[in-house]
């Protein structure tokens, strides 16, 4: 048995109520280690007892772009422009992808660990931000099945592919602020598991994912359209990755990022403030 | 040092708020402002105590008086409604975290992801994983997935991860009454040994064990502190209570028939 006189010397916390627990950033970095283990916890349940496992990750995206090949040859349009059509909608399904599988993963994070948040305490927001984690490892794989895709169509490398990091990094911001926001939601109102794959299947039509915003959105419209947070990082990843994508205006950008940041700051202030009492809720 | 308080708890008070319809609630969100659409039911009311290190202290209390949200108050799980509270130093809950595990990974997985979760640092639980596995003593089931673990080794891979979580504070709720003799003796034993340096809140039905190992004993009811003290005079006294109530139900009961 361990004798604990030899207790090392550690960091006292007080756990004391306070309305900010959200923005204890050392707590935070505390518990990073928790973090890195409920993300791989997550990962390690999804694809257990799954014959395929990993590959479904790479399934899903794969498919949704064929399906769009087929339709698009039905129809006759052109959403891509003049860009090779496979590469930018995979590139758009990529980042898709990872926002969908991040909010829907994260709006549940709080509930479905309701054992867990009764039992025991630590920084709460570990929930959410593990759960992205695990999506962002997911999407991890497609991305080396995207530079295949790039090599197989002859893609030419261009400087700007060294921006592509900065806009997955956007869509993470925008993924971690909507799981703020919905989780707290979700611990007091269940209506949300039944509204959230409605406004996730939505989402995909009103973001630049299957098209590219210039050949299919009107332009008298584009300034409405570009209010979705989505549109800034999905066109901007494209336009670093192919040759002669039209990418977004600054101001679009601008407008994705200021959006980005309020929803990520007033998630943040929402889900202090529900932390404190969701355990007498879930 | 032992003047040094580990727990204070100031007029600390917990309504929760009880809803007719699931819309009042929403409209308590919308405008809440302006009007209350919730009864409020209070569980604890002006709760105030001191711990002092090194104190090891038994609540008793019947069903619905409070007890366990007491404790998810001082662990913080929850928020007080009113009064404030301090805690000093690192707090282990001692077979909560049982309900934490994942029954698709080992034993050793969930102990890593238990002690992280418990606050220990990468290194930390790099340390201490195989004294847990020790401790625990289930041998080669610490490796396997934990769907096949009796409730027994359960809890005794909890316990474990919880005595090695280096608490300063040890929170105990209804502990201790599952795994075998043998488990159960090693869990008494280690409680004694951590009384040595650390302050113990423990929760328990069983009296005669609160009796033997408890400084002091405070009583709960209907969410306020009736008797605090030695443990023999309010736990006697605790007894008085629940015989009389008894005895009065049983009367009611013959009358009736």
């Amino acid at each position: 048995m361990t004798s604990f006189a030899s207790r090392s010397a550690k960091p006292v916390y007080e756990i004391s109520p306070s309305a900010l627990h959200a923005f204890k950033l050392g707590e935070l970095w505390h518990y990073r280690h928790l973090a890195m283990l409920l993300a791989w916890r997550h990962i390690r349940a999804r694809y257990k007892q799954t014959a395929l496992g990993l590959l479904w990750a790479v399934i899903v995206p794969v498919a949704f772009t064929l399906i769009f090949v087929v339709f698009f040859r039905l129809v006759p349009a052109q959403p891509a422009g003049n860009l090779p059509y496979i590469p930018s909608a995979f590139a758009g399904m990529i980042m898709w992808q990872l926002f969908t599988r991040g909010v829907s993963e994260g709006a549940t994070s709080l509930t479905s660990n309701a054992s867990l948040i009764t039992k025991v305490y630590f920084p709460r927001i570990i929930l959410p931000l593990a759960a992205v984690l695990s999506a962002i490892f997911d999407v991890l794989i497609s991305f080396v099945l995207l530079a295949g895709v790039l090599v197989w169509f002859q893609i030419p490398l261009q400087q700007q592919m060294l921006l592509a990091p900065l806009f997955v990094l956007q869509v993470v911001l925008v993924v971690v602020a909507f799981s703020l926001w919905l989780s707290a939601i979700d611990g007091v109102f269940r209506d949300l598991r039944h509204a959230l794959p409605l406004i996730l299947q939505l989402g995909m039509f009103v973001s630049p994912v299957a098209y590219t915003t210039s050949a299919i959105v009107p332009q008298k419209w584009t300034w409405l359209y570009e209010y979705n947070p989505l549109v800034g990082p999905l066109e901007g990843f494209r336009w670093s990755l192919l040759q002669g994508a039209p990418g977004v205006s600054t101001s679009a950008e601008i407008k994705s990022l200021a959006i980005t940041v309020v929803l990520l700051l007033t998630g943040l202030l929402f889900f202090a403030r529900m932390e404190r009492t969701i355990v007498d809720q879930v | 040092m032992s003047s040094e308080f580990a727990i204070r708890c100031g007029g600390v008070g917990k309504a929760f708020q009880l809803y007719a319809h699931q819309n009042d609630q929403l409209k308590q969100i919308l405008f809440g402002l302006w009007k209350k659409f919730y009864r409020e039911k209070w569980v604890l009311n002006d709760v105030n105590f001191t711990v002092q290190r090194g104190e090891r202290v038994g609540i008793v209390g019947r069903n619905g008086a409070g007890k366990t949200t007491l404790l998810q108050i001082l662990c913080g799980i929850t928020q007080p409604t009113r009064g404030e509270f301090e805690i000093k130093g690192r707090i282990a809950p001692i077979l909560a975290l049982g309900s934490g595990f994942d029954g698709l990974l080992t034993g050793r997985e969930n102990a890593r992801i238990g002690a992280a979760i418990l606050g220990l640092s990468r290194k930390e639980v790099d340390a201490c994983i195989d004294d847990i596995a020790a401790f625990a003593d289930i041998g080669p089931f610490f490796e396997q997935p934990m769907r096949i673990y009796s409730v027994g080794m359960i809890a005794r891979v909890a316990f474990a991860i919880c005595a090695h979580a280096q608490a300063d504070v040890l929170i105990v709720d209804e502990a201790l009454s599952v795994g075998d003799e043998i488990f159960q003796k090693k869990c008494e034993n280690y409680i004694s040994e951590f009384a040595k340096t650390g302050t113990i809140l423990i929760v328990s039905h069983s009296l005669e064990f609160l009796k033997k190992l408890c400084t002091r004993v405070l009583w709960l009811e209907n969410g306020v502190v009736r008797e605090i003290g030695d443990p023999a005079k309010v736990i006697a006294h605790y007894r008085a209570a629940m015989k009389a109530e008894q005895g009065q139900k049983s009367r009611v009961a013959m009358k009736a028939e």
